[in-house]
């Protein structure tokens, strides 16, 4: 029975105008996307590979002169663009995704600012996860809002429920076949676009983006399965067509429009953080007093005890007691911007719309996650550098092994073999780590389907029909 | 008759579910959306004040080649209303010798959260927009159609009333029942901005929300005027909302995000990264040169506080000897007259980057301009000053200032003064060998017996042999620069006719578009089956 229901409100599907607009728009918008994504993929590649190679030229140069300079030297490093970016590119662009660091210290991460041109206002890129999220999203709520006020309008329920149905298996048979054919739409976007992006050549297909692909598609039909329930609950609530569909736009606007456009504004009241200014205030202020004690010691010296054998292990200390005021106020500052990052996270999950895109950031490990992923990975690399040194300093007999963050005249000043130097390598999150960065919007969106489904059904359960 | 039409419409609009619901979505919406504005306006204000302390602090010179001020430009507080990309761009520059003001620095966003980025914030008019283009399809889709599908029409008609005027009594009915919505809002925004302490209009911004006013009814009629076309153009109201609303969303949400996306990946720019490393490779070969027109520098000429220039060209010394002083004195008008030519080349690369971003801003707004939303948008941050034309409005002010500072410097002959690096007494300062017998404490009398002592001594360095730190002046003893009669910076041109001429071709648009589409719909109309 219930097979019977879903084929036939299928069947009333297809053959609807609206299916047909929407598939128009969906297959206009996904061949756009594609093809878009191909020229700007190919450029931005290119454009960090010219990048990287310079910043690799430097490094080269450097290590290969001296080492001590190497250490030294403050320098950025910045993550490449993503190959699975066509699903979503989670907004890298504006994301932090360039690393300031020297062989001593991490010092922090911003946006470069020549990722974008910031002449044009800022834009969603047309991934997979905006058509997803935005037209699709908008979809389903218009194959939804009539489902059982419409038909309760022009009298077809009150027939049906006559028949010897359940109204539970009624309901199933609706809400399936609504999540199905807005499968169905979506199907043939993302295979033209599979095919757009196979032909080009500019994304190379393996396992990983393969699986990628398949869980993403799983997350949509949750997000579908989402948004029906919401628009079936909608027409359920209201007793009238034109009631329950401004309840669905309501519904719409406030998870696209107004969660995520006030997260800014209700983060900084609900997490606060110190000001960027106050904290360069504090570390100038703590490398002050450093500073001052230094020199106090310093002058102190007697000219006879002013050789660089005496001096260089006291600014060694005084540079390193600096380096670590430094950075612990920094390392504070930068865990509660991630802190203050995730709570607008936790906020926006009230919006099924924001936990897709959540959801789909972590599927393709991007975003957040990768941000999290690279600086604790950055960090850990910087560690390793320092101690490769070391071993590397030791060995030089005419090095004072006196390692002064900011002056490599006490270190090794010898080149060594660049190949032989520990660089850094992005490692891509594994599917448990990403797993693990989607479990809470995984459960809200179940949650949230599973609420707006039970309370539908109960309520449908209760219906008038007449 | 048509007032007649219009009032029924109008009371029928009334008690429907869509109006309560469009209302209470209005106000809801629009306060939050104000209250988040004004608040990102009130931290841009905080932000100013330290800029302008700042600013204020880095004028307090004692050489003329320090005479490199900040200009910072105010928040727009109109930006309450239109944000436009006032939120993406710097907000001062910092003038140099050796190069034109490129882009504007500054805090960039509301957040000092850099991840918080990837939130985009909605202003009033966004807002307006986007609720106001929803109420007017949802007032219209169902003029025709959903009155045939009640029979109304064909009655309505059947009467001695021509089409023209049941028609023209709709869009009245929609009229009066939007419109009181739209004042509605634009109240609140007034309200909003009286009451807040923090923010305060001048007439002209009055005069410019009036316009902005203007630009929403023109705006609401065409997406009313769209609704009605739709409407007439098919039979089923079920239909006719479909096609509205997926326009909506195409119009509201699509266009914004394709045409920005599809001129990013079409015109490509190059990276700014690779224009910074050559810029500045340009600028330090340029100086490069310039220092060999010093030529050498004579015997007893020595600076022991090692000065050198900022890329930027500005230089202060208060240790050196007086043959350092002369000679350093006489190179610089040649040297900083080479630097200021070398920031024309320097521009030209810059120029040709700017240029080709803007042509990619060009393209993006040209195709965004397929809704009538997005024509809004432009229409209404270029009224609001937040928009690209009044930024580069300012750049352009502050390269003027530029040129009319070095000017100023150029009439005054101050390049070639000591006062143009150093503000000590050229007379008061040690010779070489004063500075010797200063430092050794008087165990070496000249600089010929300390190269002496070198000779007989190898193996030993200065540190061996001093006994006093370097000589120095108190730099907070020296007196200030007077810099009453230097010009000052004028601040941006900009009145409401400049906006409006700005805006000309959007208003233009937007009036041609809603003209035509009522012409479609009226034909549509007259030509309707209403059986």
């Amino acid at each position: 029975m219930l097979s019977n229901i879903i084929l036939r409100e299928i069947h009333k599907h297809i053959l609807s105008f609206r299916l047909h607009l929407t598939m128009i728009l969906v297959l206009f918008l996904f061949g756009l996307g594609s093809v878009a994504f191909i020229k700007g993929h190919t450029a931005d590649r290119e454009s960090y590979d010219q990048c990287y190679s310079t910043y690799l030229e430097e490094e080269r140069g450097l290590a290969e002169k001296n080492l001590g300079d190497y250490m030294t030297n403050v320098r950025s490093l910045m993550l490449a663009p993503r190959n699975d970016a066509f699903i979503t590119d989670a907004k890298e662009k504006m994301m932090p995704n360039q690393f300031w660091y020297s062989g001593f210290f991490v010092s922090g991460f911003d946006v470069p600012r020549w990722a974008s041109n910031d002449l044009m206002k800022s834009f969603a890129e047309l991934s997979w996860v905006y058509i997803v999220s935005i037209i699709v999203g908008f979809a389903v709520l218009l194959f939804n809002y009539d489902l059982v006020s419409g038909d309760k309008e022009n009298g077809t329920l009150a027939l049906t429920v006559s028949y010897s149905v359940s109204r539970g298996v009624l309901l199933t048979g609706k809400y399936l076949s609504v999540i199905t054919v807005a499968m169905l739409v979506l199907l043939p976007g993302i295979v033209l676009s599979l095919i757009i992006l196979l032909v080009s050549g500019a994304v190379v297909f393996d396992w990983v983006l393969l699986a990628e692909i398949a869980i993403f598609l799983v997350g949509t039909a949750l997000f579908v399965a989402c948004m029906a329930a919401l628009g079936l609950l909608s027409s359920i609530i209201t007793t009238r067509l034109n009631v329950s569909l401004l309840v669905c736009l309501c519904i719409w606007l406030g998870s696209v429009v107004v969660v995520p456009n006030s997260a800014v504004f209700f983060t900084d009241k609900l997490f606060p953080i110190e000001s960027s200014q106050s904290v360069n205030e504090r570390i100038s202020q703590a490398k002050q007093t450093v500073d001052d004690r230094e020199n106090a010691t310093l002058y102190a010296l007697k000219v006879s005890d002013r050789s660089w054998e005496k001096i260089f292990p006291l600014i060694a200390k005084y540079a390193m007691e600096g380096l670590q005021a430094e950075k612990t106020i920094k390392d504070a500052w930068n865990n509660s911007l991630f802190r203050q990052f995730s709570g607008s996270r936790r906020l926006v999950a009230i919006s099924p719309v924001s936990l897709f895109e959540q959801l789909s950031e972590a599927v393709v490990g991007g975003g957040l996650v990768r941000l999290r992923k690279s600086w604790n990975d950055m960090n850990l690399y910087q560690s390793q550098l320092l101690e490769w040194f070391k071993g590397v300093d030791a060995n030089d007999p005419e090095s004072m092994h006196i390692y002064i963050p900011s002056n490599a005249s006490s270190m090794t000043w010898k080149g060594v073999n660049f190949a032989t130097v520990p660089q850094f390598q992005e490692r891509r999150a594994s599917f448990a780590e990403r797993l693990e960065g989607a479990r809470l919007s995984l459960a809200l969106l179940i949650l949230y389907t599973t609420i707006a489904f039970a309370l539908s059904f109960v309520l449908f359960v209760r219906y008038d029909v007449r | 008759m048509i007032l007649s039409i219009a009032l029924k419409e109008f009371y029928t609009n009334l008690v429907s579910a869509r109006f309560v619901i469009g209302f209470l979505l209005c106000l809801l919406l629009i306060p939050l959306t104000l209250v988040v504005n004004i608040n990102d306006y009130k931290s841009k204000v905080t932000a100013y004040e330290t800029q302008k302390k700042e600013a204020a602090e880095k004028l307090k010179i004692r050489v003329w080649s320090y005479l490199q001020p900040r200009i910072v430009r105010p928040p727009e507080s109109l930006s309450i209303l239109s944000r436009g990309v006032s939120y993406q761009l710097g907000n001062y520059v910092d003038l140099t010798f050796t190069a034109k003001p490129f882009k504007a620095s500054g805090q960039t966003g509301t957040s000092d959260n850099p991840m918080m980025g990837t939130y985009f914030s909605v202003d009033f008019c966004t807002i307006l927009a986007i609720v106001l283009s929803l109420l007017a399809l949802l007032f219209t889709y169902d003029a025709c159609s959903g009155e045939r599908e009640q029979g109304t029409l064909k009655m309505l008609l059947s009467n001695s009333i021509p089409r023209s005027v049941v028609l023209l009594g709709k869009v009245l009915g929609a009229c009066l029942t939007l419109l009181p919505i739209i004042l509605f809002c634009y109240l609140l925004c007034a309200l909003a901005i009286l009451i807040s302490p923090d923010v305060a209009f001048s007439a002209d911004e009055w005069l410019r929300i009036g316009l902005v006013l203007l630009a929403s009814i023109f705006f609401f009629a065409t997406f009313a005027f769209l609704g009605l076309f739709v409407s007439s153009m098919f039979r089923h109201s079920a239909a006719s909302i479909i096609v509205c609303l997926l326009a909506w969303v195409f119009f509201l949400f699509v266009t914004p995000n394709v045409s920005g996306y599809v001129a990013d990946s079409l015109l490509e720019t190059p990276s700014e990264q690779a224009l910074a490393v050559n810029t500045n490779k340009f600028t330090s070969e340029k100086w490069k040169e310039a220092e060999k027109f010093r030529g050498e520098q004579p015997r007893g000429a020595f600076d022991w506080q090692y000065s050198r220039p900022t890329a930027g060209g500005a230089v202060e010394t208060s240790g050196a000897t007086p043959v350092f002083l002369e000679w350093y004195r006489q190179g610089n008008k040649v040297v900083y007259t080479h630097m200021i030519e070398s920031a024309e080349g320097r521009w030209l690369l810059e120029k040709e980057f700017l240029d080709r971003q803007d042509r990619q801003r060009l393209l993006a707004e040209r195709l965004s301009m397929v809704s009538p939303a997005q024509v809004f948008q432009l229409l209404s941050s270029s009224l609001c000053r937040t928009d690209v034309e009044s930024y580069k409005r300012f750049m352009e002010s502050t390269r003027r200032y530029r040129e009319e500072l070095i000017q100023y410097l150029r009439n005054g002959n101050l390049f070639d003064s000591y006062k143009f690096f150093t503000a000590v007494d050229p007379n008061v300062m040690m010779t070489t060998d004063e500075y010797y017998n200063y430092r050794t404490g008087g165990r070496i009398k000249t600089e010929a017996e300390f190269e002496q002592w070198l000779k007989d001594n190898p193996g030993k360095s200065w540190n061996s042999i001093y006994t006093r730190d370097r000589p120095s002046v108190d730099r907070a003893s020296l007196s200030l620069l007077d810099l009453s009669d230097v010009p000052r910076y004028k601040g941006v041109p900009g009145g409401v006719a400049l906006s409006l001429q700005d805006s000309l071709v959007e208003l233009a648009i937007l009036v041609c578009v809603s003209v035509m589409l009522f012409y479609l719909s009226f034909i549509a109309f007259l030509r309707y089956d209403v059986r």
